[in-house]
């Protein structure tokens, strides 16, 4: 994973440097404090030992000049060399630490003090010199008023000493007694910061464990209400593209695809249903168009029997007309009995209205005068059996039986829109808008006697089940003796002709 | 539709960690350089601010402590210090075992460049003055003079004006109960006998002929550290010895007689002429409980001492005798002495 990359302008880091950040940052930041404690205390202490190491210079001074005085004083007394000898280097130990004095006109008790202690020594040193010397020369009264003033001298300095010492003591007394309120400042101060930083280093954690867990929890409460069903949430995108916005980012576009898989899966059920209440509806118009069939009371198989007998006998009898006409009855018959449960091309349907014709005319004595014009190349279209063969026998039946007039019945068959257009006109009666209406809505009855059994209801409805599409039946009629046309509109491409919707 | 919304860090929260991280560095700076402050404020308060001189002056008595000794020192180091030098008081060395003589010596082997001494009339004194002088360091004596040594010029009162000033003030206080005067004198003052005499001569120059007043002095002689304080409960203790009027001509004695006085219950039948212008003594004078103070202008004292040395180093000579002026202290103007002191102190 990178460890961070940037993202319209805002940086984005991953948890794990986020969690090293914070903890790097505490760390520094003790890191600095302590730095700052440990150098105060240590200054403290530098200071501490300095305070002191006024007095330790002064009291080895002092130690010094007591050795000298003895050196003098052994040397006068024995005038050993090694007494002489000690005499010169502690005059020399004596003058280094005397360098260390002031030796300035300062407005200062102490430094004055130091000024006096740095003369006197000298001067001291010049008793002590000439003492020595009168020594050598054996000059004994000389040596001894002089050795009585080196002493007087060197009583003089330890006094000296011994005062600065105290009044350095005293001072640093005081120094101490600063630097421990320092010290004791110090600790509060210190204590005050370290407990300052603890707790806004707390809250940095805090407020980062939130940035964490806050998109956990979130996560945790989605996850929840998806595993109790509830697929329809939103989860924010946390705009992070931390581990947990990995997580978040794949666990939206999971319950994302859940989501429309499951929509995609209720769609295609809703499709299913659909289809078989339409089946079951079909069924029903089914039924009740063998019912009317049975009402008729035909056996067909026996009809269809008796009719070809009758064929025979009239071809026997060399009745060619009758023998034709009984074949094409018989034809009619058959196609109407085996074609009611199954689909039909439209080839077979014209078929059978042809016939029907045929029936009717010899029957009314080629009253009907039926023109067809079928376009080429939709003979293989197919549609609900029994179909054209009702509207026709309605053209007959209400259209041109009762008129004065030629009756004529065209057929017509033309692409139109992508759809196949059906059209059956009559020079008849005509229709009244309030019959269209009613015949359209299902209100008419209009079997009768003389009908195959088959109402335009019952074809309307085949048409809208097989289609599954509404208003592909229409009437139209330009009022009374204008005649009435029937259009059907056969879908080219949908379930009807894409692929057949199985028995009916 | 249930929405979750991921509830952003809010930006107050972010500015207020971050004010607070600004201000933890901020107290941390801060509490660091109070502490260097105070640590630094620890470091040699003795060389802070500290001039150098080219002149070192010593000054010498054996009552460094008293208020009219510090007045001195205080006046004659600022004198010092406008004329580029510093002036160090010695005393207290070796347990207060010294004397003047050792510190006239002391002075001498730090090479001082100049002594102002009061003398205790010793001769060992006398001998340690004329040694710096053999040193080539100038000697003042003050208050007190060594006239027979070698030192170059005295600072002090006119011991025979100083009488007839005391004279005056004790022929103010006399009325007619007034049968003794009593002068407290300290047997190493030397020049105290001269004053006496020209006060009593003054007293009695001043009285009629036919009145009779014992004017005594009383000289302590010190023995002990604590000597004149038992001798002067002694006047008070004894009615025979017990003055009207008790003339006082040093400081501390000026406080033993007033504090003895006040124990033995004499306020208002002894009167006390004190001297030196201490807080207690002059806030006596103005509740009325002794009638005057008579005291020496400090601060001339000590401006005259660096006057001197600094004419010796400027002229190669000086003149032998500086004059200072007595001040009387009374109830009229002892509200100014108060509060100059409180000045002072």
């Amino acid at each position: 994973m990178s460890e961070h990359r940037k993202n319209s302008g805002k940086m984005h880091f991953s948890i794990r440097v986020k969690l090293l950040m914070t903890f790097a940052l505490t760390a520094i930041l003790m890191f600095v404090i302590n730095i700052l404690l440990y150098s105060g205390i240590n200054r403290s202490m530098r200071r501490l030992d300095a305070v002191y190491a006024t007095n330790a210079g002064l009291n080895e001074l002092s130690a010094c000049l007591e050795e000298l005085q003895e050196d003098v004083f052994e040397y006068l007394n024995t005038k050993s060399s090694d007494s002489l000898e000690d005499y010169y280097r502690h005059v020399q130990e004596l003058r280094d630490m005397v360098e260390q004095l002031n030796a300035y006109n300062i407005d200062s008790e102490m430094k004055l003090l130091e000024k006096d202690i740095r003369n006197m020594t000298d001067t001291y040193l010049e008793l002590a010199e000439e003492t020595v010397q009168a020594k050598r020369g054996r000059n004994t009264e000389r040596y001894n008023s002089m050795y009585s003033m080196a002493e007087q001298n060197y009583e003089y300095i330890q006094s000296a000493v011994y005062r600065l010492n105290d009044m350095q003591f005293r001072s640093n007394s005081d120094n101490y007694r600063i630097m421990m309120s320092s010290l004791s400042y110090m600790e509060i101060v210190s204590s005050g910061i370290v407990i300052a930083a603890a707790v806004i280093n707390l809250l940095i954690l805090l407020l980062l464990i939130r940035t964490i867990t806050e998109p956990l929890s979130m996560l945790a409460r989605s996850a929840n209400e998806v595993a109790a069903g509830n697929f329809d949430i939103t989860l924010a995108d946390t705009g992070k593209r931390d581990e947990v916005g990995v997580v978040t980012h794949a666990f939206v576009k999971m319950v994302r695809s859940i989501r429309e898989y499951i929509d995609k899966t209720k769609e295609s059920m809703e499709k299913e249903q659909k289809m078989m209440e339409r089946e079951l509806l079909m069924e029903t118009h089914l039924k009740d168009a063998q019912l009317k069939y049975l009402q008729a009371q035909i056996n067909p198989h026996f009809l269809f029997n008796s009719l070809n007998a009758g064929a025979q006998l009239a071809m026997m009898e060399d009745a060619e007309k009758t023998s034709i006409f009984i074949e094409r009855m018989a034809d009619f018959f058959r196609y109407n009995v085996r074609k009611i449960e199954e689909t039909a091309t439209l080839a077979e349907e014209l078929e059978a209205v042809d016939n029907y014709v045929y029936i009717l005319n010899v029957r009314f004595a080629g009253d009907i005068h039926y023109e067809t014009n079928i376009a080429p190349g939709f003979d293989e279209v197919r549609l609900p059996s029994m179909i054209l063969q009702p509207i026709v026998e309605n053209a007959v039946n209400h259209g041109i039986r009762n008129i004065e007039r030629e009756g004529h019945i065209r057929l017509t068959v033309a692409p139109v829109d992508g759809n196949l257009r059906i059209s059956v006109r009559d020079n008849g009666q005509g229709m009244s808008r309030e019959r269209i209406e009613e015949v359209l809505s299902g209100r008419a009855r209009t079997s009768g006697s003389d009908s195959t059994g088959i109402g335009l209801d019952n074809v309307m409805n085949r048409l809208e089940l097989f289609f599954g599409e509404k208003d592909l039946f229409e009437i139209e009629s330009a009022g009374r003796d204008q005649g009435v046309e029937v259009r059907l509109t056969v879908p080219l491409r949908g379930s009807g002709n894409a692929e057949s919707p199985g028995k009916m | 539709m249930k929405s979750f919304r991921h509830r952003p860090v809010k930006k107050y929260t972010v500015h207020i960690l971050l004010t607070c991280m600004i201000a933890l560095i901020a107290a941390t700076l801060f509490g660091w350089g109070a502490y260097l402050r105070v640590l630094e404020k620890g470091e040699w308060d003795d060389a802070r601010g500290v001039n150098q001189y080219s002149r070192h002056y010593v000054m010498i008595t054996d009552d460094s402590s008293s208020s009219l000794w510090q007045s001195i020192y205080r006046s004659a180091a600022e004198a010092a210090k406008r004329q580029d030098a510093c002036l160090e008081l010695l005393g207290g060395w070796s347990g207060g075992n010294y004397s003047l003589t050792d510190y006239v010596n002391i002075a001498v082997a730090s090479k001082a460049d100049g002594i102002i001494v009061k003398p205790d009339g010793t001769a060992r004194l006398r001998e340690a003055v004329n040694e710096a002088e053999k040193s080539g360091i100038p000697v003042i004596t003050v208050l007190e003079d060594e006239s027979d040594s070698r030192r170059k010029s005295f600072v002090g009162l006119n011991s025979y004006q100083t009488g007839k000033t005391y004279g005056d003030q004790i022929l103010n206080c006399i009325h007619d109960d007034t049968k003794k005067v009593t002068v407290l004198l300290r047997r190493g003052d030397a020049g105290k006998d001269i004053v006496f005499k020209q006060l009593k001569a003054t007293v009695q120059e001043g009285l009629a002929p036919d009145r009779e007043l014992a004017v005594e002095s009383y000289t302590i002689t010190e023995g002990g550290s604590f000597d004149a304080e038992e001798a002067i409960r002694g006047l008070f203790h004894d009615e025979n010895t017990r003055p009207d009027i008790l003339v006082c001509m040093n400081e501390t004695d000026s406080k033993c007689a007033y504090y003895a006085m006040v124990d033995y219950n004499q306020v208002g039948s002894v009167q006390l002429i004190g001297y030196y212008q201490s807080d207690m003594m002059v806030s006596a004078v103005q509740k009325g409980i002794i009638p005057m103070v008579i005291t020496l202008d400090a601060q001339q004292v000590g401006e005259c001492c660096i006057e001197a040395l600094e004419e010796y180093y400027q002229m190669g000579h000086v003149s032998s005798y500086f004059s200072v002026d007595l001040n009387i202290i009374t109830a009229q103007n002892a509200a100014d002495y108060l509060q100059e002191g409180g000045e002072d102190e």
